[in-house]
């Protein structure tokens, strides 16, 4: 029951997300084809691109059309690349997906070690050092702790490029050279937030009367952290770490092009200079239902194990 | 406003308690993220009227000057000078800020209140939509106004503006809940006060103080936000002053002249900074039930 309902929420949200992107980008007043020709263009060649991109027909009926190639799994032409949209994005996605799972797993491994070290030296120094660290971390601008990163290692130690990917066939270990400082500058901000998060909840935790109950009954300190603590803490933390996902899908825009990677977000980015609103309507879209797929799983895994959801909803 | 209407626990609200000057004074916190604020909010109202050169004016034979004692900061690649650019900088920060977090948070307020005071299917279309916008990251929701639109300030407010909409409907709405089961609100349902007075009367003053904190924060977002979309290039356009901008410009100086890629960056970290102390230090002073709990 709960999952039909989740199921439908998430349609129905992916639904609602394509219904915004057309209204803004093919509704709003703005002509697409003379945005992209340019004001200066002819209008033979205005009405032409017009008649291409089917911009004379009625709106629900592109609409439509442009649902229906979806679930054919057809994207469209991109009008600059001439390439299919499906293509383009694959491509863009064997530098994007592992930019962001990188640093996802880096800022869950940072932030879990900080948050359960601050945690458990509540008011201590080091709490007071951890609690220092997520506050810089959530002022710092992820895209100039990158330039901090390249004006260091590129600039000053000489030890990488400032940026730029060889590509996966000129070899695995060049590639994850070349991902690491982006990585670094992605999890820094994400274990900043995820720190926080951690750090509260195994607070909250401990404070609760069975962890009480379990130390009075004689169990040490450290067995009752792992066993009764950790246990209970760890699943909303690891769930807000999975809503994250949005996050790190939009940061990972902005540091490609902090470090030229030729993923997704130097795809949009390109698109948007080019005109190209094939592209950037199908990228958002996707980008959106990768952030709608990741919500859904990581509430339904949260129902799994948490049965409390699964009866109040 | 009656005062016997407002919650006694939640110290704060309407009027400022007695002595919270005092205590604000005492919290370290906020005084250090009020200090900060104030400098930026300082430093832009100062260029207004005054900056140590022109943050415009161009002089190439004075480019990339490293700091001296005329140009503190140095100059940039057209010999603008830096300090100047900064201070002036400050302004759009501000601006857009005020302008996205009004937007959002009253928008957000209105719809909160209604949706708290509503219930029923008000209520769960309003909580829908902003799922949906909670799907798309804000710098989505800019990339998607400036295709459409064209780049420009406006567009990155806008879409700020309508990303806040639903974090402050949600809190409200949150909030809102919780007073409307309160007894001084029973008490005043069961004196005959309608859904609209009740909430202007009693809900409303009763989470001043959350949405006062919310702001704090929101804006702080925002200023990141903004400089991230400027440093894109679907902010903030020339000539208009912008510390995202500035750092997208310096990055192609980064091995001729590295210093102009730093300060940009300090001055977002310390407005930044100053927002998120002030904020948490508002959320202790204004509410102790929280500050208690931490």
């Amino acid at each position: 029951m709960f999952l039909a309902r989740r199921f439908l929420t998430f349609l129905v949200t992916i639904w609602g997300a394509s219904v915004i992107i057309f209204l803004m980008l093919e509704v709003l007043p703005g002509d697409p084809a003379l945005t992209m020709l340019g004001v200066d263009a002819p209008d033979s060649a205005v009405e032409a691109l017009r008649r291409d991109l089917g911009l004379d027909r009625p709106a629900t009926e592109r609409y439509l059309s442009w649902i229906g190639g979806l679930f054919r799994g057809e994207l469209g032409l991109s009008y600059t690349y001439q390439v299919p949209v499906t293509e383009l994005i694959a491509q863009r996605l064997e530098v994007t997906l592992p930019l962001a799972l990188g640093a996802m797993l880096l800022a869950t491994l940072v932030s879990l070690s900080l948050g359960i070290f601050a945690a458990t030296n509540h008011n201590k120094v080091g709490d007071y050092g951890v609690i220092g660290f997520s506050q810089l971390g959530l002022a710092i601008p992820d895209f100039w702790f990158g330039i901090l990163l390249i004006i260091l290692f590129a600039v000053i130690l000489q030890w990488t490029s400032s940026g730029g990917f060889p590509g996966w066939d000129e070899g695995f270990w060049r590639c994850i050279q070349a991902l690491l400082l982006p990585v670094f500058t992605l999890a820094l901000s994400l274990s900043a937030i995820m720190t926080r998060v951690t750090r509260s909840s195994v607070l909250e935790v401990a404070r609760e009367d069975y962890v009480r109950t379990a130390r009075a009954k004689g169990l040490s300190r450290r067995a009752t952290l792992w066993r009764h603590v950790l246990r209970n803490a760890l699943i909303p933390v690891l769930t807000i770490n999975g809503l994250l996902f949005a996050n790190v899908l939009a940061g990972t825009i902005v540091i490609e092009n902090v470090f030229a990677l030729p993923g997704i977000g130097k795809l949009i980015f390109g698109a948007i200079t080019n005109r190209d609103l094939m592209v950037v309507k199908n990228v958002v879209l996707i980008l959106g239902a990768m952030v709608m797929v990741v919500n859904f799983i990581v509430d339904v895994l949260y129902a799994v194990v948490d049965p409390r959801i699964r009866i109040h909803t | 406003m009656s005062t016997a209407a407002t919650d006694p626990d939640l110290a704060g609200d309407g009027a400022p308690p007695q002595g919270f000057i005092r205590r604000a004074m005492r919290h370290r916190a906020f005084v250090i993220g009020f200090a900060l604020t104030g400098g930026m909010v300082l430093s832009a109202l100062v260029s207004l009227l005054w900056t140590p050169h022109s943050p415009t004016e161009i002089i190439i034979a004075n480019r990339l000057k490293p700091p001296t004692a005329v140009h503190w900061l140095g100059t940039d690649q057209f010999g603008r000078d830096i300090l100047s650019m900064i201070m002036a900088g400050a302004q759009t920060s501000i601006v857009v800020g005020l302008i996205a977090v009004s937007l959002g948070g009253i928008f957000g307020l209105a719809l909160g209140l209604w949706a708290a005071a509503r219930r029923g299917w008000t209520e769960d279309l309003i909580m829908r939509l902003s799922d949906l916008t909670f799907a798309f990251p804000v710098i989505l929701i800019a990339i998607l106004l400036t295709a459409g639109w064209g780049p420009g300030i406006t567009n990155a407010i806008l879409a700020l503006g309508v990303i806040n909409i639903p974090i402050f409907a949600r809190l409200v709405r949150g909030t809102g809940i919780a007073m409307w089961e309160r007894e001084f609100v029973q008490a005043a349902r069961s004196a005959g006060k309608g859904r609209v007075r009740i909430t202007f009367e009693h809900i409303l003053p009763n989470i001043t103080s959350v949405v006062v904190v919310q702001a704090t924060i929101s804006f702080a977002i925002a200023i990141l936000a903004e400089a991230a979309l400027s440093y894109l290039g679907v902010g903030s356009q020339p000539p208009d002053p912008s510390w995202g901008r500035m750092l997208s410009e310096s990055q192609n100086f980064i091995f001729l002249s590295p210093l102009i890629a730093v300060w940009p960056g300090l001055a977002i970290v310390l407005s930044v900074l100053g927002l998120n102390l002030m904020g948490d230090g508002l959320r202790d002073l204004l509410d102790p039930r929280l500050a208690r709990q931490r």
